[in-house]
């Protein structure tokens, strides 16, 4: 019965749904290390403690503004990972639609990448065709 | 409701933590059947969104409490509710942990119900899940019952009410 009933799911949707999930899950795991409470944390981004139960409950479609802010608040950037100890170097970060011409919306292996014009991926032949 | 049975659901990959439902009185489905059938055919979307959920978390994430309405029983028996996206549809469950969820069944909650009294159906359903909850809260005391470290269950899984 499952099978019929995500038939009426586009793929691009259910992947939607694991992505926000996911990033939910990085946001949580991030609070719980640092001992920051949801209380806490809503006091520093001046929200409403109900507003950060939204953005951790796997439902919420964040912006990058406002993954920009909690990066800014929780001073880190945990919205952008460097594996160096991959053969390539791997960003790995999260899915991002086309903003502008300056920056690249590519899915290496399932990974999405966010660089900027100023900031490529030497071995990744991709982003140079991007910056192109 | 006498008896009940778990039974793990071999739909979601159990790679961080296993999902079981039940059946009640040697009934062939299980609650989470019931749910399934019950809605699919209003619902299909809000269902399948939940499923998505469901198999993100035991595959990827875990059940971790923030993916969670919380609270939804008694204090400290781990009922809890899983909503779609839009909060349309409940699924009521038993959270042990990260690593193990127990599906009852659920419906729609209207926006116009702020309490889970004034819904009959939900409110039948909610008991149901306490009472699931209650009795594996019981064997487990007992040693009849136990949860494993990877959330799998040992034991009887036949629970006599």
């Amino acid at each position: 019965m499952s099978k019929d009933i995500m038939a009426s799911l586009a793929p691009v949707a259910v992947r939607r749904i694991e992505t926000r999930m996911q990033v939910a899950k990085m946001l949580y795991d991030y609070l719980s290390i640092r001992g920051i409470s949801q209380q806490e944390f809503a006091s520093m981004m001046g929200k409403q403690p109900s507003e950060v139960s939204k953005w951790l409950s796997g439902n919420h479609n964040f912006t990058i503004d406002t993954l920009s802010d909690i990066g800014y608040y929780l001073n880190t950037d945990f919205l952008i990972r460097r594996d160096e100890t991959a053969n390539f170097r791997c960003v790995n970060v999260l899915q991002i639609k086309r903003q502008s011409t300056k920056t690249c919306d590519f899915r290496p292996f399932g990974i999405s990448v966010f660089v900027s014009a100023n900031d490529y991926l030497p071995n990744d032949k991709r982003s140079e065709k991007c910056l192109a | 409701m006498n008896k009940i049975e778990l039974v793990e659901l071999e739909e979601f990959d159990p790679a961080m933590g296993h999902i079981y439902s039940v059946t009640v009185d040697d009934s062939d489905e299980t609650l989470y059947d019931l749910f399934l059938e019950e809605n699919k055919a209003d619902y299909r979307l809000e269902l399948a969104e939940i499923i998505t959920k469901l198999k993100t978390m035991s595959s990827k994430t875990g059940f971790t409490d923030n993916y969670f309405k919380l609270n939804e029983g008694t204090l400290g028996d781990g009922v809890c509710a899983i909503t779609d996206l839009k909060g349309k549809l409940r699924l009521y469950c038993i959270r042990f942990g990260n690593i193990l969820l127990v599906l009852g069944g659920g419906g729609p909650k209207s926006k116009l119900i702020r309490a889970l009294q004034e819904d009959p159906k939900l409110l039948i359903e909610n008991n149901n899940v306490r009472l699931i909850s209650a009795a594996m809260a019981k064997a487990i005391r007992e040693k009849e019952l136990r949860i494993e470290e990877d959330g799998s269950i040992f034991g009887n899984e036949t629970i006599v009410l």
